[in-house]
């Protein structure tokens, strides 16, 4: 079950990107070929934007993809290290609590309102719920590294960019080798 | 006092080693809690405009584009094109490297990603062929910084949103310096190759470069498109990076055939992943720089620069060495989402162009990844070369002086970078 909502907001992430890039292209093409131009595509595209941000960025903990600066925590042990990424944790916590809460006051705002999109026919609420949904995911995924942080199980809270890039280049010559 | 708080919060929320995106996040909802009046409601739509921001939209896809294009595949039909142009002069497979690592760097966004895929080539070539490990390592560590001068480039993209400047001017302000770095570096290596009687390739025929040049030709079409397209007023940066994405998606899938129909998903799934970090870190840091300018700090800032009467001169100097330092301990689009707003309108009121000034920022970005403790591209070289992070230091330090004497020129004759723009619009 797990399992596959995991798959499933993979899968999600990279169909709104496909999604956004063949909505921007069909409408390069449709005004320069077609010479017809449909106003509601750059609307389209930045909620599908909003979207793949927002699920994007608990994708991006669970798969330790944000940067950050942890040279210090590394120069502190083991043990103490382990205590200093809890707080970390801790206040990225703190984050997207107050975040949450501040997006979801702001969605029962709009849909009180009853607005509606500029150019596409619905209530401006629904896309923009990407937000709180976002947030939401966001805690849980910080709560899932605090747990295994606190249990001692190895984690990390920020990405190596080095060693992301080096994977990727041993994965394609292992391909290429294949071929 | 509210400035004060917000940097002490930033700067301790980052050393915890939390992600730069929530560090930026939560000292700016926290300062506005504590000091500000704007509504938690308010201050959550500001990370939602990040979607909407026009500008921010390029990054998806030229990130995308990038990602169809960082191939093995892409990067051997370059090296081979180049070898076959200038292979045959003295330190030829040096210099030869330098050229590929530019062409690269016009697919490709990202400068770790240029020393990955041209350095796990030609490194190995270099060494049978006689050059030192050493030299090797070093002159791809450094000419792969090209990857973020040279258009397209996502750090530009983010200094033009972060400063509302315009993408196609800064892209073409990258041109000519993006060129005249990569002559310096040949320069340099050209006498030092004499120096060292470094051996020379058999000269190439003209058909083999035709041959080479036709194979490489698919990929730099790209660059073409992309610039060709924004300065023709065919389309916005934005949609010339959908584009972009499409046609490199096309020739990477259906001519080049590097990357089968099955493996789309994981690129698209890739791409998506760096995008997503890039704007998780972009919309909080422009929620902090929202907190920076309503609190009016950039300006006070200017106004206390400025009554010290400091010369336009002295202050790219100041703006020089501090982004040395900062360049030493974060990655660029960090550095130019923070500093930016802070610096611009000081330049402004300076008399220096906002255009110039996102150049001078790159070049000295890109020195900051070839230095310790946290340039990345040390880490991708020694990753790539099996060498000690120290060793690669020493091997890149000689031509890390080129890049200094780059510097120098790029900050004190602006007409290198603002030329170009002002002749195309």
């Amino acid at each position: 079950m797990w399992g596959r909502l995991e798959k499933l907001e993979e899968g999600l992430v990279a169909f709104l990107l496909a999604a956004m890039t063949v909505v921007t292209f069909a409408q390069v093409i449709a005004r320069y070929v077609f010479n017809y131009s449909f106003v509601w595509a750059l609307e389209l595209v930045s909620f599908l934007f909003a979207w793949m941000i927002f699920i994007g960025m608990s994708y991006g903990v669970r798969e330790g993809s944000h940067i950050g600066m942890d040279a210090v925590v590394k120069l502190m042990g083991e043990k103490i290290g382990r205590y200093v990424t809890i707080l970390a944790t801790l206040l990225c916590i703190t984050y997207s609590v107050i975040i949450f809460i501040g997006s979801w006051n702001y969605i029962t705002m709009v849909y009180g309102l009853g607005n509606y999109a500029q150019d596409l026919p619905i209530p401006v609420w629904i896309p923009r719920l990407a937000l709180p949904v976002g947030f939401a995911l966001l805690t849980i995924r910080f709560c899932q590294v605090l747990y295994r942080t606190i249990k001692g199980e190895s984690t990390h809270l920020v990405a190596d960019e080095a060693e992301d890039a080096l994977r990727h280049h041993v994965n394609a010559s292992a391909e290429e080798k294949q071929d | 006092m509210t400035t004060i708080a917000l940097f002490i919060m930033l700067f301790i929320f980052m050393l915890t080693g939390m992600p730069i995106a929530v560090a930026l996040g939560l000292s700016s909802v926290l300062t506005i809690m504590f000091f500000g009046q704007t509504s938690l409601a308010s201050m959550s739509l500001k990370l939602l405009n990040t979607s909407e921001h026009y500008t921010l939209l390029a990054i998806p896809f030229f990130i995308l584009s990038g990602a169809f294009m960082t191939t093995g595949g892409v990067a051997r039909r370059m090296v081979a094109f180049a070898n076959a142009c200038i292979g045959h002069m003295r330190g030829g497979l040096g210099m030869a490297s330098v050229l590929a690592c530019m062409l690269f760097a016009a697919v490709s966004g990202s400068s770790p990603a240029t020393v990955v895929a041209v350095g796990s080539i030609v490194i190995a070539g270099m060494v049978r062929s006689g050059y030192t490990k050493e030299f090797a390592a070093g002159v791809i560590c450094n000419a792969g910084t090209l990857g973020i001068l040279i258009p397209p480039s996502i750090v530009i993209v983010v200094y033009a949103a972060a400063t509302e400047s315009s993408v196609g001017r800064l892209f073409m302000a990258g041109v000519i310096p993006g060129i005249l770095l990569s002559l310096m570096l040949m320069i340099a290596i050209y006498v030092r190759a004499i120096k060292l009687d470094l051996p020379l390739q058999p000269k190439a025929t003209l058909k083999d470069i035709l041959v080479a040049g036709r194979n490489s030709l698919w990929g730099l079409l790209l660059l073409a498109i992309i610039l060709g397209g924004i300065y023709g007023g065919v389309f916005t940066p934005t949609e010339a990076a959908a584009v972009a994405a499409m046609y490199a998606f096309f020739i990477a899938v259906f001519v080049y055939r590097d990357v089968k129909f099955y493996q789309v998903p994981s690129v698209l799934l890739d791409a998506a992943k760096v995008t997503v970090m890039l704007m998780f870190l972009i919309a909080n840091a422009l929620l902090f720089a929202h907190v920076l300018t309503t609190e009016r700090i950039p300006q006070e800032i200017a106004e206390q620069i400025i009554s010290m009467g400091m010369e336009p001169w002295q202050f790219l100097l100041v703006v020089n060495i501090l982004l040395l330092i900062a360049g030493n301990f974060m990655e660029p689009t960090g550095i130019i989402l923070i500093l930016a707003p802070i610096l611009l309108p000081i330049a402004t009121e300076l008399g220096i162009d906002p255009i110039h000034l996102g150049i001078i920022m790159v070049v000295n970005l890109e020195i900051g990844m070839v230095t310790p403790p946290v340039g990345l591209n040390l880490f991708v070289t020694a990753g790539i070369t099996n060498m000690s992070i120290m060793q690669v230091v020493r091997a890149a330090l000689p031509w890390l002086m080129v890049l200094l004497v780059f510097l120098g020129l790029v900050t004190y004759i602006p007409s290198l970078s603002l030329w170009l723009p002002s002749v195309l619009f």
